[in-house]
């Protein structure tokens, strides 16, 4: 449901009269005799719209050359190469479904997050939930499709059925250089992406809890994945707060537990009888370490 | 000669059947305890299988032996405080606080390693006398059961933590791991934290709870526990009840919010006023947990006197299996009551966005059970009462997602089913009773079938 929406929003914004091929198109024979015979029937100047897997996604999540034998895994470059071929015009590429699994089989960037049971508890509310679907659809709109192909697994490639090998070759030229731009100040990219109308409505979007849940996690990839991001380019003052109290919260949450294990080390006579005597201490500090200690919970009864 | 026979047990009251059960077809000659659990039902189990019943605490000994570990031990950790390379990653701010940490943990090793010592110099004298064939506890979180686990688990004891709840919120800080060999959870969804943690899934099994057991009858008997206790707390016997189950912040992960039993309560008891300007016809119960006596009605009172409710509610302590057989509508926060209520036939619906930042969702989008925010919760709450078409929806897909949750539903056979998972680690040292876990995720294609999904719905867009 997730996949068919996400499909359907993107095509729909770029669409215009475009016919839209059914499978995708790849590198390699079979490919480009299917699309010559999609070609010689339509008419000169229609669009065409195809579905493609961006090697450089698979690029990014791996952090190696992709399978080679994988063929539909193509970059820019790729597709710029098969439209001068079959005499089409490189209207553009729109990447999209950055929730979506990636080129299968194949790692997310996701990972290990969509990996896990509570993600796609979460998802599984999809059905129920229109506030999520929302914001998933948001976020492809405002953000993801106007990022370069690194960041999401799928792109829909929009051409129309003229010759012009020159505007393609600048085409690449100018998309090379923007990805360039991106991958050296990513938090640049985003700032220019984001206006204070996208910054106010992502905030309207994340109010409802679940929701926001998911989109904290969802930014919380992206900083890691990014690096040099900046989330108050996407948030507002006030969600930028709870974002990082949130973040806080699985920190001392986290280091809590690691230190539990690891205060003790170095002193084997805690060990009695096979068992690290010290466990018997967890549970009556961990509530003193997290309201003397780190002063949470200002306030009377719980 | 071989030794007599035993069983260490550290299971609540309300797990008390499977022992009995176990005991049934894997007979022993002792039963060991610590103290703090004794109680009637322990004593009658114990007394009808002719076992003889040893508590731990009869081996307690303040011997040299034990001062000399003991005091050792305690030295030795204070000695390692000293220094400040104990201080862990994300601890302190600055070294200014350090001193006051070093004194917390140094109190607490002063009370609490002593007592670990004594209990396990305690286990180690009860394994010279008998011949120990399981362990099996309700909990691996408290100081002493769980260095217990940890013991049996370390002298290759079979192990099993009856898990003493479902784990909808995901298992943090002193609940994130498994000291046992195997974890015995209510349904698949009870495995779902500890996988995500990284528990190897052979460790986990569904059995059901044997506290839920009780469902299988209770449920069939909705009019007459209704009545029942209609005429108990003088409620009206033609309005719907509409029940609400308080919680509270066990404030042990940073993600509490900190005061979940009063916010929770405000939040409900202002959507009760909200439905009483809109003339939704019901009446109020809050059910409060029996710790909470003497608080928790005095908290009701306060939040009610400026909530804008006009009825009077009622307020419960006891008998939390009927209210959630009787009711109309129980609201609950994150709470094993509402699987309860799927159980019970209930409509369930899960208070969110009050008791903790924002966290996964406790449950799934297919179960049933509606999870409304403050703000929303009276209209989610009267659309429940009001729409019978909705009432069943949900009633329905609960049914239907009902075994994901408890193991069984309702077949009343969780307690048979605990006590085989028992009899066979006793046997084998593994489990080889109930099957292994495989959770499954509902509505969402793993992932290698996602493209062909993808490809289906492309299909339809192309079409139309």
């Amino acid at each position: 449901m997730l996949a068919a929406a996400i499909e359907r929003q993107v095509i729909d914004l770029h669409r215009s009269t475009g016919v839209v091929l059914d499978r995708a198109i790849g590198r390699g024979r079979r490919h480009n005799k299917d699309l010559a015979r999609v070609v010689s029937d339509l008419p000169a100047g229609e669009r065409l719209l195809l579905r493609a897997l961006s090697r450089d996604y698979a690029a990014a999540v791996d952090g190696a050359d992709p399978r080679p034998d994988l063929a539909e895994l193509l970059s820019p470059a790729d597709v710029v190469a098969l439209a001068n071929a079959s005499g089409l015009h490189v209207v553009s590429l729109v990447p999209y479904g950055a929730l979506l699994d990636g080129p299968t089989p194949g790692p997310s960037h996701l990972d290990p997050e969509s990996t896990t049971y509570r993600w796609r508890r979460t998802l599984s509310w999809i059905p129920e939930d229109p506030h999520l679907l929302d914001l998933i659809l948001f976020v492809e709109r405002a953000l993801v499709e106007h990022m370069p192909p690194t960041v999401a697994p799928r792109m829909l490639v929009v051409l129309e059925k003229r010759r012009d090998r020159s505007g393609n070759n600048r085409w690449l030229r100018d998309r090379s250089a923007a990805a360039e731009a991106w991958s050296r100040d990513s938090s640049a990219g985003l700032a220019r992406l984001v206006t204070a109308e996208t910054r106010s409505e992502l905030d309207r979007l994340l109010e409802p809890v679940r929701a926001r849940y998911l989109g904290f996690v969802l930014l919380d990839v992206a900083l890691r994945r990014l690096g040099g991001l900046d989330e108050s380019a996407v948030l507002t003052p006030a969600r930028a707060a709870e974002f990082h109290a949130w973040q806080r919260a699985a920190r001392i949450d986290a280091a809590t537990t690691a230190f539990l294990r690891s205060w003790p080390r170095g002193c084997p006579s805690r060990k009695h009888r096979g068992v690290d005597t010290t466990l018997a201490v967890d549970y009556p500090i961990q509530k003193e370490l997290l309201t003397e200690h780190f002063g949470l919970f200002d306030g009377s009864d719980a | 000669m071989t030794r007599p026979t035993a069983i260490v047990t550290y299971l609540w009251e309300k797990h008390l059947g499977a022992l009995d059960d176990f005991l049934v077809t894997h007979p022993v000659d002792a039963v060991v305890v610590d103290a703090h659990h004794l109680n009637d039902r322990l004593h009658g189990i114990v007394e009808r299988h002719g076992c003889t019943l040893v508590t731990l605490q009869q081996k307690f000994a303040e011997t040299a032996a034990f001062r000399d570990t003991a005091l050792t031990a305690v030295g030795d950790l204070r000695d390692r405080l000293d220094g400040t390379e104990w201080v862990g990653e994300g601890m302190v701010a600055s070294p200014g606080e350090i001193p006051r940490l070093r004194a917390l943990l140094s109190e607490a090793v002063g009370v609490h390693v002593p007592a670990a010592v004594m209990l396990l110099n305690a286990l180690g004298a009860i394994r010279k006398v008998y011949d120990l064939k399981l362990f099996v506890t309700s909990e691996d979180v408290q100081s002493m059961p769980k260095v217990a686990t940890a013991w049996a688990r370390a002298r290759h004891i079979p192990s099993l933590h009856v898990a003493h709840s479902l784990a909808l919120v995901d298992p943090y800080t002193v609940h994130a791991h498994l000291v046992a060999d195997v974890l015995a959870v209510y349904g698949d969804r009870g495995a779902e934290g500890y996988l995500d943690l990284g528990i190897e899934p052979h460790r986990i099994v569904s059995t059901g709870n044997p506290a839920w057991d009780v469902y299988s009858r209770l449920r069939g008997e909705r009019s007459a526990v209704r009545e029942r206790l209609v005429d108990s707390y003088d409620l009206d016997p033609g309005l719907p009840i509409v029940t609400f189950g308080t919680t509270h912040s066990g404030r042990m992960t940073a993600s509490d919010t900190g005061n979940a039993h009063r916010d929770s309560l405000a939040a409900f008891l202002a959507a009760v006023a909200e439905m009483e300007q809109r003339g939704v016809a019901f009446q109020t119960v809050v059910k409060d947990r029996m710790s909470n006596i003497g608080i928790g009605d005095e908290l009701l009172t306060a939040l009610l006197e400026n909530s804008g409710v006009r009825q009077r509610v009622t307020y419960a302590n006891d008998d939390t299996s009927e209210w959630a057989v009787a009711s109309d509508i129980l609201v609950g926060v994150d709470s094993n009551y509402l699987v309860e209520a799927m159980l019970a036939g209930t409509p369930a619906v899960n208070l969110i966005g009050v008791g903790s930042l924002p966290a996964p969702p406790p449950f799934d989008g297919a179960s049933g059970v509606v999870e409304a925010e403050p703000g929303e919760l009276a209209t989610r709450l009267a659309s429940l009462l009001e729409d019978d078409d909705l009432r069943a929806r949900q009633l329905d897909l609960a049914a239907r997602r009902l075994d994901h949750y408890h193991r069984g539903g309702t077949d009343g056979l969780a307690t048979a089913r605990v006590a085989e998972l028992m009899v066979s680690l006793a046997r084998r040292g593994r489990p080889a009773g109930p099957r292994p876990v495989e959770p499954t995720a509902p509505d969402i294609p793993p992932r290698s079938v996602a493209s062909s999904v993808l490809r289906r719905a492309l299909r339809s867009v192309t079409r139309s």
